[in-house]
């Protein structure tokens, strides 16, 4: 039961952190990330595009060992927490496209 | 606080705040419900579209600035946890004794981070066993006492190599002081909370077959998840920072601090107040302070720079996953006394001299 749970569990993790992957790769892409930061911090926020990956890689790939920290028994609501800003992130840029300007 | 079986107490489990047993909804999750019920109700429900705008902006600025610093902090205790299964950055803390918290505050120097980036590095080391006095100092020092912070210092200040030597200097007096204070009314791991201290230190990779690809691999993704596991943890704690500090900055009114300023005294307090209330990044915030020059004397500025990265409102809330309430306010409240008697000195001085 408590292998089944932290497998379920760190798939959610992973998909999370996969979320902030694409939001961050959009905002790179996009040049959108100049909205909220300096046009230099691109490198920032590719290392921090690459450090999501690599953890939800780790969480993803299934070793010999299963760790008996905190992912199993993360509440299902901290991942929404986690999600919130990618949502605020998305409302800036694409839904009051005319404030970006004020 | 444990029983014979090494199983938390009742009273434990009520302190912890980090505790994640959904049984018993403990504390953090239902702030977190609080929060996201909260935080979710602007995004359904546009109002005001001007102030959302602003707010989102802030918002969004501050996670995204702090992210990849707080990953830089998850990756390092990831690699402590994973890599560091002997305790030898324990043993190279703990040796000094006393004189610890000495060099423990001028680390900065060889590892430049941030407050964002420091606070899961000090969580594991505390949890490995690191000396309360030497997590202290570093936790408090190497946010200021580090080269990047000292060369944007001198940059925002037209190469004042002075004055930004000064600010390293009070930074590190500061947080040496705060980590003595620190030691009298805390020892051992008494100041975390009770989840950090029951959880032991594990290592997901065997130790057997040690030097070969396959156990570096193995340790690699060991450590990978330490990291995941901190960065989950702080993660949660840095949005709703950020989400308090965005609708602080985005309702109170700035201008009623500039004209307060005017006041050495009350200028000094009022910059302390705001660097609490702003939560910017040590490596970004002379910029903010050096935009105050004309109006606010000198001692305030070196007020908003020394305390920010070591006490505002984004650090209060990840060390709530961190230390009990009493060692939060002993550290918070210690540096804010201690930077106000430094920088009342520092104007003085600069009276002085100026007379």
């Amino acid at each position: 039961m408590r292998e089944a749970g932290y497998s379920t569990r760190r798939w959610w993790v992973a998909g999370a952190y996969l979320v902030w992957v694409s939001a961050l790769l959009w905002l790179l892409l996009s040049g959108r990330y100049q909205t909220f930061l300096r046009p230099g911090f691109w490198a920032l926020i590719l290392w921090a595009l690459a450090v999501l990956l690599l953890f939800a890689a780790a969480l993803l790939w299934s070793g010999r060992s299963l760790p008996n920290g905190s992912i199993m028994a993360v509440p299902w609501i901290r991942l929404g927490v986690l999600l919130l800003p990618v949502s605020y992130v998305e409302g800036k840029t694409n839904c009051l496209p005319d404030l970006n300007h004020s | 606080m444990m029983d014979t079986l090494g199983r938390r107490t009742g009273r434990e489990q009520r302190l912890d705040l980090s505790s994640s047993d959904s049984s018993v909804f403990p504390k953090r999750t239902i702030l977190e419900f609080a929060f996201l019920a909260f935080a979710l109700a602007p995004l359904l429900h546009f109002g005001n579209r001007a102030f959302l705008g602003t707010f989102s902006t802030v918002f969004a600025a501050i996670v995204l600035e702090a992210l990849p610093f707080l990953l830089i902090g998850s990756v390092v205790s990831g690699f402590l946890g994973g890599f560091d299964s002997q305790g030898r950055v324990i043993r190279l803390l703990s040796k000094g004794g006393a004189r610890t918290p000495f060099v423990a505050a001028a680390l900065g120097l060889l590892f430049p981070v941030c407050e964002c980036a420091i606070v899961p590095i000090v969580r594991k080391l505390m949890q490995k066993g690191v000396p309360p006095a030497a997590a202290i100092a570093f936790m408090l020092g190497a946010p200021i006492v580090n080269p990047i912070v000292f060369g944007s210092t001198a940059v925002a200040y037209g190469l004042s190599w002075d004055f930004a030597f000064l600010r390293l200097l009070f930074g590190y007096c500061t947080a040496v002081f705060v980590s003595f204070v620190f030691v009298f009314f805390f020892q051992g791991k008494q100041s975390l909370l009770p989840s950090l201290r029951a959880f032991p230190m594990h290592d997901h990779a065997s130790e057997n077959g040690s030097g070969t690809f396959a156990y570096y691999v193995e340790k690699t993704r060991s450590a990978l998840i330490h990291g995941a596991e901190d960065f989950l943890d702080m993660f949660s704690l840095l949005v709703m920072a950020a989400f308090v500090t965005a609708l602080v900055n985005s309702t109170v009114d700035r201008s009623l601090f500039y004209s307060l300023g005017e006041i050495p005294v009350l200028g000094i307090v009022l910059m302390m107040f705001l660097a609490v209330i702003l939560s910017i990044c040590s490596e970004a915030d002379a910029f903010i302070a050096a935009s105050f020059k004309l109006s606010l004397p000198l001692s305030a500025q070196m007020a908003f720079m020394v305390l920010g990265p070591m006490v505002d409102l984004k650090l209060v809330f990840m060390w709530l996953g961190v230390f009990k309430k009493r060692a939060i306010l002993l550290v918070a409240g210690t540096a804010f006394l201690v930077v106000l008697g430094l920088m009342l000195l520092f104007d003085a001085y600069v009276r002085w001299v100026l007379t």
